[in-house]
């Protein structure tokens, strides 16, 4: 081996021996060094607790945004997810029937879970809600299920904690109790008005709108089952990150417990012997028939007036008859003159909110005075029919 | 002849000196980065301290701002919500939006908040949204560390840069 030689394997050496008393100083300086205090709890901090705080956030937020479409949803069914008890009118939700909201009105708590468990479902973010309750804006949802998060790295650690949730919805459920009430009121001032239209307009509140929150218009003359669209003041994102109002869609029974009594009675006799003509209002809510009642006038008006009178007390000595006429045979239209119809029988019509009665019968001899009577019968109900009296005489009106 | 061994001598000679150097130059390479160890160690915890203790601030700071409310159109939302209003309707929201976040961003902070799509899903951005605190000592941090998060449903992801003050 040269000199030469000989150097270089020493270097070689030299380097190796370097090398090694590198590594074993390093091993000794990291394991001499103290600990830096608090490692253990900073990294549980930072790897669990940061990161459970984190999906937390996100999942309130889609929480959040699933509860605002259910909102927009439920409005527009009138509060409902399933066919609604008292039916539909005009593809709307009945809030009531006559004095009946108990069985009508939705019940809002159980909607909102059934739903927004139903959209959290479909998304695949339902933590195991157990239930969701609210209080003005505010949304709590609780969970039977606990998160779990595991550090990734450097120490085991594993942090554990509810998923319950709070969150702010700037909106709040509490809105249908408050329509609910509104609703009744205006039930209770318009119930037994025959022109419900002319109530209403003068006492719903400016933001509910006939049938349409876009394009109002009045339903038929004699509905009294209206459909309203109310917006809410509150405005929430829509699916398509829009602000939109929630917009309620329901229907609410303006149906009175009783017929409404007939009014502005017109009776007088006809050119045929044994006939009278009698002309009524229209009844403002569709009803299954009208009856005519007449009475010789010596029984006397104030016995007729009196509130306790019944019909069927009435003495037979005096003359007397009931005639039912059924509006399922009522003709739309009238005849222009009413001189001319033949005589010996009845017929009746309706023409400009007016209903004209042709009666024909033999107790109506020439030269005697008849109180007529009128009364209106829905749902076998018949109205008060002492309201308004009239007085004929026969071969020369009174 | 006795010329020729002489110079033979002399290049041996020569040899030997530059090997010594070279000896001596990796053993000082060796002291010179064992010297760097023993003193840096004790500076790079700290450093690494530093990081770690600005990331967990970022990871903080990042959920309040989010929770935070603005003012849109004059209505109340937090901040991640503007950021989806934002996203989806850049056009009537973009200025807006920005303005709203400028004014929760504390100058003396030196932070910024950027949105961009995560990966190469969704809608592509042209440019990502940056919006940063711009205070007078801001241009003197030279390192960052930053927390992110991820609206799963729009794969948007919300990057909150924060300066490592050591």
């Amino acid at each position: 081996m040269t000199k030469k030689a000989l150097l270089m394997h020493w270097i070689v050496f030299g380097i190796v021996g370097a090398i090694a008393l590198f590594l074993v100083l390093m091993a000794t300086i990291v394991r001499d060094q103290p600990e830096l205090p608090g490692q253990w709890s900073f990294h549980f901090f930072q790897q669990t607790v940061m990161k459970a705080a984190a999906d937390r956030f996100i999942q309130e937020q889609q929480v959040k945004h699933a509860a605002w479409q259910m909102a927009l949803d439920l409005a527009k069914e009138g509060g409902f997810v399933t066919s609604p008890p008292c039916g539909m009118i005009n593809d709307t939700t009945l809030w009531n029937t006559k004095e009946d909201w108990t069985s009508c009105f939705p019940s809002i708590e159980e909607n909102v879970f059934s739903l927004l468990t139903e959209k959290l479902n479909k998304q695949n973010v339902n933590k195991g809600y157990t239930s969701f309750r609210f209080s003005g804006t505010t949304l709590r949802g609780t969970s039977s299920q606990p998160g779990r998060v595991q550090s990734e790295r450097s120490f085991y650690q594993e942090y554990t904690s509810s998923q319950d949730f709070t969150i702010d919805l700037g909106y709040s459920f509490d809105e249908y109790d408050s329509l609910q009430q509104e609703a009744k009121r205006l039930v209770n001032t318009c119930q037994f008005k025959p022109n419900l239209k002319s109530c209403l307009e003068q006492n719903k509140p400016v933001s509910w709108k006939f049938m349409s929150c876009t394009e109002e218009r009045y339903p038929a003359f004699d509905q009294r089952q209206i459909p309203f669209c109310v917006k809410s003041s509150s405005l929430v994102l829509n699916e398509n990150y829009q602000f939109q109002p929630v917009e309620y869609h329901f229907a609410v029974d303006f149906t009175p417990g009783q017929p409404f009594a007939v009014e502005n009675i017109h009776a007088q006799d006809h050119p045929t012997p044994s006939t009278l003509i009698i002309s009524f209002d229209q009844s403002p809510i569709p009803v299954e028939k009208y009856t005519v009642y007449f009475i010789d006038s010596s029984y006397g008006r104030s016995l007729l007036a009196q509130p306790s009178f019944e019909w069927k007390t009435i003495p037979s000595t005096v003359v007397h008859q009931k005639i039912d006429f059924p509006t399922l045979f009522l003709k739309k239209e009238c005849p222009p003159d009413f001189t001319f119809l033949p005589g010996g029988s009845s017929y009746y019509c309706l023409e400009q909110g007016k209903v004209t009665i042709i009666l024909y019968h033999t107790d109506l001899q020439q030269g005697k005075s008849f109180f007529v009577l009128v009364s209106a019968t829905v749902h076998g109900e018949e109205s008060a029919l002492n309201t308004e009296i009239e007085q004929v005489t026969m071969g020369g009106s009174v | 002849m006795f010329k020729k061994e002489s110079n033979a001598k002399k290049g041996e000679v020569v040899g030997d000196a530059l090997d010594l150097l070279s000896i001596l130059f990796t053993v000082l390479v060796i002291l010179l980065f064992l010297h760097l160890t023993f003193t840096s160690s004790g500076e790079a915890k700290a450093q690494q301290v530093a990081v770690s203790l600005a990331q967990s601030y970022a990871q903080q700071e990042l959920l309040v701002l989010l929770q935070t409310p603005i003012t849109v159109e004059s209505q109340e939302i937090t901040l991640s919500d503007g950021i989806l209003l934002w996203y989806h309707q850049r056009d009537r929201y973009g200025s807006l939006f920005t303005a709203e976040v400028q004014k929760l961003l504390e100058p003396e902070k030196c932070a910024s908040l950027s949105i961009e799509p995560e990966g190469s899903s969704g809608i592509q951005i042209v440019n990502p949204l940056v919006i940063s605190s711009q205070g007078r000592l801001c241009q003197l941090v030279t390192k960052y560390t930053s927390a992110s998060l991820t609206f799963p449903n729009e794969r948007l992801r919300v990057t909150y840069q924060y300066p490592v003050r050591p």
